[in-house]
């Protein structure tokens, strides 16, 4: 008990004495002062030896350390002793993080960091002190003096800074720290060297989670991509390229989590297996996952303006005119290797899609890697095919189809080169239909008799597509019998047959989505009479409502085991699957048609809205499961569907899977099918026959008739057939 | 049948040596190569006397000096008994070393020993300090900086052994390098000595930050132990006893050095040889103008220096006072109230450090009677 009593009072180590200190700061105030000032000359020793360029001994500097811990930790209840304690340490780091011990500068950014959580200091400071250090153990001369430990401590300042970023933004954007780190970092870019690499990453980590989402983050990441260092130029690129991506991806990990949902796999089914009845649970479950991902964004806690980056640029026509100028066209292109060239194509492509940019270059650009043994000329194609849009000068594009065609189409090359070139040309044409001319059409769609599968798809793809665009480019038989008959009917009334000119807009009129809505009421017109009559309560339906009858449908419903169900099957197939109808009714409604059949009968209410938003979810959810995006263009498509040969391994696994389950074929001569021993007519069988050409039994059969010989024989084998022997 | 043999030879075989190839290591070889930055062998040489290889190419003293910077790393061995018999070794190679230019080096690895744990290392450093101090006494007051470093680590340290030895150490810096002492840093070894001592400084506590210059103190608000470790731990032994008095004495000894203008040393003949050497790298005798401004000095600067008037004590630590009457003053105004009423009690207990106690109180009378009369000079 004494014992235990002086040791209370008496502290003989640092940690005890920081219990103490904790529990009663006033009482232990003397031994603080103390431990304070043994600090301060520990301090001054080091500062000393820094100067001196003489390393410290391992027991001092773990005595150090100690303190500095110690004193970060109770400094919170002696703050007017302790007001300049952490001014003392980032001077100590910032001026003298050369020769310090690794040791000491890592407790030290840890106690700074911890200063911060405590409210001690500021986190303008703390980002103050960080940024600098950064810079300062990733130039060459520190990283490689030895026993620096640089590597360490710059993922150590990197992660502080991240957390930090992410602590002060967490419930309310903290705008004005957020808006001092951006500008060191737009300072960092200015700089030539490969500095700008820290800033790159940081903005690109922020915004994967989400805590920058702003155009000044964008900005930043513009700046890199200007940059004139390789690495840094390449982040930025990779950061519009995928960021996006990478930032979807981590929030479905976490959504995945939840409830272990495989969007992916569900993606790839859709895209290989027949549609089946099946179809429609997926279905439901994709909806389901875009409820939650709303929910989430209802949240108040987590409202992500989920803008892509390439739509919060600010001046995209001078950043794609910059990034082609500096990086593509003038004589620093060489510094780039294929990919980087590759990456950057990509998204100088993607910025003139999206943007619907003029950047004329670009496109004799290309004409240099279309061949096809350029490596990776499928994603150079998908490029091409990117950056055509209908504002281009159809010249432009079509002296890329021109080579197109030249170089990939024809008989002499292998029908996946020929597949490519006529898929990459489909797409660059529906996005630019006037890129063409009629006999290079005609000679395309000769394509379509080909023996190789791909080959003849690709070219039939082609056709459908000028059919809806301009059939009057297609060969007669080409055409198709409706537009054939429009054609026919056009000639006979006249008057030619409109084509779609350069320079004529033609947009969407009216409400976005309202064929689809038009099509629901068609549907619905004859089971529902009543519907007229219910108009006007639909005028009192507001937004949460519907919202709620959306989170009703995706209740937990209890089925029972021992219970039966009628389930109409048909019924319901219908019901959820708008799809299959539009398989039904091949010519889809156009918005325009809609627009003016619906709004010239009736007004719509806030229920037709809320349906409409509805079967514009339920396309949505089509989109997300595998159904292409508009805007970009997968490589790996253009190339169509390749059947390769199976090895050796895979042909004899997939017959072993045919074995599993199954009786051995063959014949089951001399097998038994229970273990016993020979019957007495078996040994008779094999007795040798020398012992028995003697016996009465057999020499009375050489004295029979023939005839009875032949009978005897004839049973016998027919009775050892059906015995299996 | 045939495949069970071949199955067996094959661990049999004889691999066979080919032309133009290397041999094939065995099956159960192991492969012990790794990839590293540095490699550290830790070896050990054997330190061959000095005295015995003498007389070869290189002069006696070159090997001398050799010979002893090899075994400076001995100072930072784990064995306290090791690190003892190299202190007796230095102290013993001292006069024949005292002059040459190794000694900075050996003070520098010397001096962290203030605060080791062993007593006996403490007693040994204490010893060859004043060895030094008899043949060279210039190396320490080139290196009064570190010493006064060290010094205040070990007068702060959390062992209350080491806390109580700091007097003998400052009572040796005092006897060769007083000057310098006093000048550079007088309030923080008085600081420290009032820390070792166990005596609260009011001027420190919180209260008395906002009015600096007040004649009559309140009493302490706070309810504080008023006891610290060393103190306790004082009370109990007697050779904490004997310790407090030789503490008190170094006390003594300092206010007597900055406030006096005593000279203690009595080196009648300054060697002639070390002047010319040092003195154009020493500071002058004469009080320095710009000695405040601490050009040579690597410090935490203050930031906040500039708002706060320099009034409380925290603000005084990184000045220095260059003549005997500022000293005076800092002393009657800070500490001379807390001397009395500590000596007070001592001398009623009475002992060894009450006669210790009984010179400090008559020193600090004197102090202010000379205060007085300076200032009635004035």
């Amino acid at each position: 008990m004494a014992k235990r009593s002086r040791a209370s009072i008496l502290p003989s180590n640092v940690i005890l004495l920081q219990n103490l200190v904790k529990r009663d700061p006033e009482s232990y105030r003397e031994e603080f002062l103390q431990q304070y000032s043994h600090y301060g000359s520990l301090r001054d020793i080091f500062m000393l030896n820094a100067v001196e360029n003489e390393a410290n001994d391992a027991s001092a500097t773990a005595q150090f350390v100690e303190l500095i811990g110690f004193v970060s930790q109770v400094c919170s209840c002696f703050p007017e002793e302790t007001a300049n304690f952490p001014n003392e340490l980032k001077q100590l780091v910032l001026e003298h993080h050369k020769t310090l011990p690794f040791e000491v500068r890592e407790k030290i950014i840890t106690s700074l960091t911890m200063l911060r959580n405590k409210g001690i200091l500021s986190p303008e400071t703390l980002i103050q002190t960080m940024f600098p250090l950064l810079i300062a153990y990733s130039t060459q001369s520190n990283a490689l003096a030895s026993n620096s430990h640089a590597r360490e401590l710059r993922k150590l300042i990197y992660g502080t800074l991240v957390s930090l970023l992410k602590s002060c933004n967490t419930g309310s954007k903290n705008q004005k720290l957020n808006r001092s780190t951006q500008s060191l970092c737009f300072n960092l870019l200015e700089q030539p060297d490969a500095q700008g690499m820290w800033p790159a990453r940081l903005t690109r980590e922020l915004w994967r989670r989400g805590i920058w989402d702003d155009s000044r983050a964008v900005e930043i990441m513009t700046q890199a991509s200007l940059h004139d260092d390789v690495k840094v130029a390449c982040s930025g690129i990779m950061f519009f390229l995928g960021a996006d991506r990478e930032r979807e991806e981590n929030f479905e990990e976490n959504s995945d989590d939840e409830d272990g949902f495989d969007m992916t796999a569900l993606k790839h089914k859709m895209q290989v297996n027949k549609k089946s009845s099946k179809r429609g649970k997926k279905l439901d479950m994709a909806l389901k996952t875009l409820k939650k991902k709303s929910n989430e964004k209802s949240n108040p806690g987590q409202n992500f303006l989920n803008f892509s980056a390439i739509h919060l640029l600010r001046d995209p026509q001078g950043f794609a005119e910059k990034l082609f100028a500096k990086h593509l066209s003038s004589k620093n292109s060489a510094r780039f290797n294929l990919d980087q060239k590759i990456a950057l194509l990509q998204l100088l492509s993607r910025l003139i899609g999206t943007h619907k940019l003029i950047v004329l270059g670009v496109y004799t650009f290309f004409l240099k890697y279309l061949t096809p043994k350029q490596r990776d000329v499928t994603k150079i194609m998908a490029a091409a095919a990117q950056a055509s849009h209908e504002l281009v000068p159809p010249e432009t594009i079509f002296v890329m189809v021109r080579k197109i065609a030249d170089e990939f189409v024809s008989d002499g090359v292998a029908s996946e080169v020929a597949a490519a070139g006529l898929n990459t040309i489909r797409e660059i044409c529906s996005r630019a239909p006037l890129a063409m001319d009629e006999t290079l059409l005609q000679d395309l769609t000769e394509y379509k008799g080909s023996k190789a599968k791909g080959v003849s798809m690709a070219a039939k793809s082609l056709i459908s597509l000028y059919r809806e665009v301009a059939p009057d480019m297609l060969k007669r038989k080409d055409r198709g019998k409706t537009a054939a008959m429009e054609l026919q009917s056009a000639q006979r009334q006249g008057r030619d047959f409109e084509r779609p000119q350069f320079g004529i807009e033609n947009s969407v009129q009216g409400i976005a989505g309202i064929e689809l809505l038009a099509k629901w009421k068609k549907e619905n017109e004859e089971g529902n009479e009543a519907g007229e009559e219910a108009d006007d309560n639909n005028w009192e339906v507001a937004e949460n409502e519907s919202e709620e009858n959306d989170s009703d449908e995706g209740d937990w419903v209890v089925m029972e085991d021992d219970k039966e169900y009628d389930v109409d099957m048909g019924v319901s197939d219908d019901e959820k699957n708008p799809d299959s109808e539009e398989r039904a009714q091949p010519k889809a409604m156009s918005s325009e048609e809609a627009f003016v059949e619906l709004a010239s009968n009736r007004i719509l209410t806030p229920a037709d809205f809320a349906k409409l938003q509805e079967l514009r979810t339920e396309q949505g959810v089509a989109r997300l499961m595998g159904n292409r995006n508009e805007e970009t263009v997968d490589s790996d498509r253009l190339v169509g569907p390749v059947k390769h040969k199976n090895t050796k391994e895979e042909r004899l696994q997939s017959v072993l899977e045919g074995r599993e389950g199954r009786e051995k074929f063959g014949s089951r001569k001399g097998r038994r099918e229970a273990a016993r021993s020979t019957t007495n007519r078996e040994k008779e069988r094999r007795k040798n026959y020398v012992m028995m050409i003697h016996k009465r039994s057999v020499k009375g059969k050489q004295k029979m008739s023939l005839r009875d010989r032949q009978k005897l024989l004839k049973a016998h084998t027919t009775k050892q057939k059906k015995r299996g022997h | 049948m045939a495949k069970k043999k071949t199955l067996k030879q094959q661990d049999f075989q004889k691999k066979k040596l080919k032309v133009g190839k290397a041999k094939q290591g065995p099956s159960n070889l192991t492969d012990t190569s790794f990839v590293a930055k540095t490699i550290l062998l830790p070896n050990q040489t054997k330190l061959s006397s000095a005295e015995r290889s003498s007389g070869t190419r290189k002069s006696g003293q070159q090997e001398l000096e050799q010979s002893v910077i090899k075994r400076l790393s001995l100072c930072k061995h784990h064995s306290a008994i090791t690190r003892k018999e190299t202190l007796v070794h230095f102290k013993q190679q001292v006069p024949k070393i005292a002059h040459s230019g190794c000694m900075t080096q050996i003070m520098h690895a010397c001096y962290p020993m203030m605060c080791d744990d062993d007593r006996q290392v403490r007693e040994a450093l204490l010893e060859m300090i004043d060895e030094v101090g008899q043949y060279n006494c210039d190396v320490l007051r080139l290196n009064c900086r570190a010493f006064v470093l060290f010094l205040s680590s070990a007068m702060t340290h959390i062992l209350s052994p080491v806390q109580r030895d700091c007097g003998k150490f400052l009572a040796c810096g005092l006897k060769y390098f007083a000057d310098e002492l006093t000048r550079n840093s007088w309030i923080k070894l008085l600081r420290g000595m009032f820390g070792v001592l166990g005596w609260p400084l009011k001027a420190e506590s919180p209260e008395r930050n906002g009015n600096g210059n007040n004649g009559n103190r309140q009493p302490k608000k706070s309810v504080s132990m008023a006891i610290s470790s060393a103190s306790v731990v004082n009370m109990n032994s007697a050779r904490a006893k004997h310790a407090r008095a030789i503490n008190i004495d170094a006390l003594h000894l300092l206010i007597k050095c900055g406030c006096l203008e005593l000279v203690m040393r009595d080196d009648p003949q300054p060697d002639e040889h070390s002047a010319a050497a040092h003195n154009k790298y020493l500071i002058p005798e004469c009080p320095q103008p710009y000695e405040h401004l601490k050009i040579f000095a690597r410090e935490i600067q203050d930031l906040d220096d500039i708002n706060q008037s320099a009034s409380s004590l925290q603000d005084l630590v990184s000045v220095s006072f260059q003549d005997a009457s500022s000293r005076r003053k800092v002393v009657l105004h800070y500490f001379y109230d807390d001397i009395m009423s500590q000596v007070a009690t001592l001398i009623a207990d009475g002992g060894e450090s009450g006669k210790s106690a009984n010179s400090l109180k008559l020193l600090m009378d004197e102090v202010q009677v000379r205060e007085s009369e300076s200032e009635q000079q004035v």
